[in-house]
């Protein structure tokens, strides 16, 4: 098995994590924090710090394992393998709801006459391709994406930034910091999966460089970008049409113009939208196949191509289930929209945190870390 | 089994092309020649509904063959709504499709804009056809349809015309085209809006060979926006008071009289306005003092051996506290912070400003405002005077 280095990883991490990121961010945060939607990055960083903290001392049950291994090693093999079929169940459902919340986005904001169905369809496609693969491939995927989008991102900010009103948003007074840490657990909820799947993922790493350095650097790029975003659109757009728009990033992009020349480009910037979903659909998708490895047994077959033997089957179950949710998860614009800002982030946060938590005490309890 | 995959991988080609009319992902893929590209709207009221009128530009062999420029279109229809009047228009376009998501401007008639404004603007942010960074104004004292229908001749419409006439209007400092989304952004967060305002002039006025129905759109000052609706004007002689608080002088022209020098005309550089608030003795906003620094040359003197400069840039800069305070009280008498100003205030004096007992809404129909100004001359320019 070839092993990952601390960029891929990274890498990985941070294309994965703009799938969310683009969702929630800076509508949500808005709609808790107000005006002080900016500030609200920088409040998750240290919960999101010990976070990572705490999955780097889990991880010690297990060395060179993922937390897939470590959660059996502390939990025991009973209870860790039912822990592990629970959060294998999650990661499909999640990767379900990506694909329709995606095929959604795009439907709603490009292609007015079209059918989610497709891009659901295309998606999982693509998934399961990626799937059947190393992650080692989607890791390599995800470096060339990452420059791509970050350009993207950083061009459109400083296209936007002469636009921005700072009297929307300044100043910050001490009474709004508390609204801003609600809309910093929205933050929270965008980077704490990437950090779980990151810790599922951790055996198939090799780097010297210690985790906790490397992941702090990459919270606090993480929170910057997170910032300059509800900066910039809720300085153009106030906080209150911030939380009235359904994706005020898509929104002010739509509205860009450059030098008066070039405009309505926001399809470029929506269609690089995809690449996270599919980097993230394809982690959530095979850390649950390994895991489901683990309690059931069997290996991954990687070059047999499309083949369901051994493994490689619940790559297809597991695909198999996200297509199911996406159908059947929402038949409304208001079901989905419950699923999406309310369910699936309350769900995911006490997953993200409350399951580590639970295995550093148990952990620290049966001095196994 | 790679064989199978790249098949697979290839059918999905199919999904790309536009042959299908249904479930590709091409279904807004449209050829640009059978495409009409309007470039503005126009909404007028009328009874049941609203009149939509719309300018665009189209291209193609059949336009090179009738002039040596681009052909406009301009159509005009009335429907129940928005959506219903954009449906009838398309079936009296030549072209198989009405293009809007170039619109570049859009125009609304004083009445319509009095009534309508929360349902055009509603619709405006809620659909991914039309851009919400679109200039948006309002046709005072006539209707959109008589200015999108009747302006230009000879190669122009009223799209082209409206480009030079903003152009035209910010480098003299007395226009400024806000944005619907500056519109409604402004209202959620100061409650109150600005819109540049148009009127409709004969060509003829300017131009005796022109088509007697031509008009062209001049501005007019701004129409001030609050609640969704029209609640007063400011005029056209006051405008660049607007301007010169919102950080756009421009470089236009300031005329003013001296008993000695006759007419004199002095032409910006430069400008600054900076507000502060007066403090009451409760500690609430009582007032706004100013300062205005600007820089002037001088350009045209009608006596010149009688000239004072110091009298005339003392008159000039009365002529630029003339338009803030102008401006400014209008927001006071309408008690509507168009401008944002209590905003920018309370960036600077957060604290005092939260501590007040009486917030800036509840003063702002009792304001004075003192507005001193400093003119200098900043170059001398071909003659030393």
């Amino acid at each position: 098995m070839k092993a990952l280095s601390r960029r891929q990883m990274l890498a990985l991490m941070f294309v994965a994590m703009l799938s969310p990121f683009l969702r929630l961010i800076p509508r949500q945060v808005a709609l808790f924090a107000g005006r002080a939607a900016w500030t609200a990055p920088f409040l998750a960083f240290v919960p999101l710090l010990l976070l990572a903290a705490a999955l780097e001392k889990i991880l010690k049950a297990a060395p060179k394992h993922g937390l897939g291994e470590a959660s059996c090693q502390i939990l025991g093999g009973g209870l860790g393998k039912a822990v592990l079929v629970i959060w294998s169940v999650w990661l499909c459902f999640h990767g379900g709801f990506i694909l329709r919340s995606g095929a959604d986005r795009f439907i709603g904001t490009i292609f007015p006459d079209s059918s989610a169905w497709i891009f659901v369809g295309v998606m999982a496609l693509l998934v399961l391709i990626a799937g059947l693969g190393s992650v080692k491939t989607l890791a390599r995927s995800a470096e060339i994406f990452r420059p791509l989008m970050v350009v993207v991102l950083v061009a459109v900010l400083l296209i936007a930034l002469p636009e921005v009103h700072w009297e929307y948003q300044l100043p910050v007074m001490p009474a709004e910091l508390g609204p801003s840490a609600l809309g910093g657990l929205m933050m929270a909820d965008t980077v704490c999966i990437v950090l779980v799947l990151a810790a599922f993922l951790a055996g198939y790493e090799s780097s010297d460089t210690p985790r906790l350095r490397s992941f702090g650097k990459f919270l606090a790029v993480s929170c910057l970008l997170a910032a300059a975003i509800c900066a910039v659109v809720v300085g153009i757009c106030g906080a209150s049409l911030t939380t009235q728009l359904s994706h005020p990033f898509f929104s002010m992009v739509r509205d860009l113009t450059i030098f008066h020349a070039v405009q309505r480009f926001e399809a470029l910037v929506v269609g690089l939208w995809v690449l996270p979903d599919f980097v993230l659909v394809t982690m959530e998708l095979l850390i649950a196949a390994d895991n489901l490895m683990l309690v059931f047994g069997g290996e991954k077959i990687e070059h047999g191509g499309l083949s369901w033997r051994s493994g490689n089957k619940f790559i297809w179950l597991g695909v198999l289930v996200a297509v199911v949710t996406a159908v059947c998860i929402a038949r409304t614009a208001d079901q989905l929209a419950l699923w999406a800002f309310t369910l699936v982030p309350v769900v995911n946060l006490t997953l993200c945190f409350g399951y580590p938590a639970v295995l550093f005490a148990v952990g620290k309890a049966r001095k196994r870390i | 089994m790679k064989r199978v995959t790249a098949f697979g991988l290839g059918l999905l080609l199919l999904c790309l092309p536009g042959c299908a009319n249904a479930g590709t992902v091409y279904s807004n893929y449209r050829e640009l020649e059978e495409m009409e590209l309007i470039l503005s709207l126009g909404f007028d009221s009328v009874r049941n509904g609203v009149r939509l009128s719309v300018s665009g530009s189209s291209s193609g062999a059949e336009s090179s063959e009738e002039s040596s420029g681009s052909k406009f279109t301009r159509l005009t229809t009335a429907g129940t709504s928005i959506t219903s009047a954009m449906e009838t228009i398309q079936d009296f376009a030549t072209k198989e499709e009405l293009f809007y998501a170039h619109t570049q401007y859009v125009i609304l008639g004083e009445s319509y804009a009095k009534t309508n404004l929360a349902m055009i603007l509603d619709y405006l942010q809620g659909t991914t056809g039309v851009r919400t960074s679109v200039p948006m104004f309002v046709v005072h004292g006539d209707t959109a349809e008589h200015l999108v229908t009747s302006t230009g001749e000879r190669g122009s419409d009223i799209t082209t015309t409206l480009n030079s006439t903003i152009l035209d209007s910010r480098r003299r400092g007395d226009g400024y085209p806000f944005s619907c989304s500056e519109v409604i952004a402004a209202q959620n967060e100061h409650g109150a809006a600005l819109m540049m305002a148009l009127k409709v002039v004969p060509t003829q006025s300017v131009e005796p060979s022109a088509q007697e129905d031509a008009v062209s759109p001049l501005p007019d000052g701004y129409a001030i926006v609050r609640d969704d609706t029209i609640i007063d004007f400011i005029p056209q002689a006051d405008a660049r008071g607007v301007n010169l608080l919102i950080g756009e002088p421009g470089l236009g022209g300031v005329t003013v009289t001296d008993p000695k020098a006759g007419t004199v005309t002095v032409n910006m550089t430069s400008c600054t306005v900076k507000l502060e608030p007066v403090w009451g003795a409760d500690g609430s906003v009582t007032g706004l003092s100013g300062k205005i620094r600007a820089q002037v040359y001088l350009k045209e003197v009608e006596h010149p051996s009688a000239l004072d400069k110091t009298a005339v840039l003392e008159a000039v800069s009365e002529q630029l506290e003339r338009w803030v305070e102008h401006v400014l009280q209008k927001m006071s008498d309408n008690e509507a912070d168009f401008l944002g100003v209590g905003l920018q205030m309370r960036m600077r004096h957060p604290i005092l400003w939260d501590r007040a007992p009486r917030t800036w809404e509840q003063v702002l129909g009792e304001l004075t405002f003192d507005i001193q100004a400093e003119t200098t001359i900043a170059r001398a320019g071909e003659l030393q005077r």
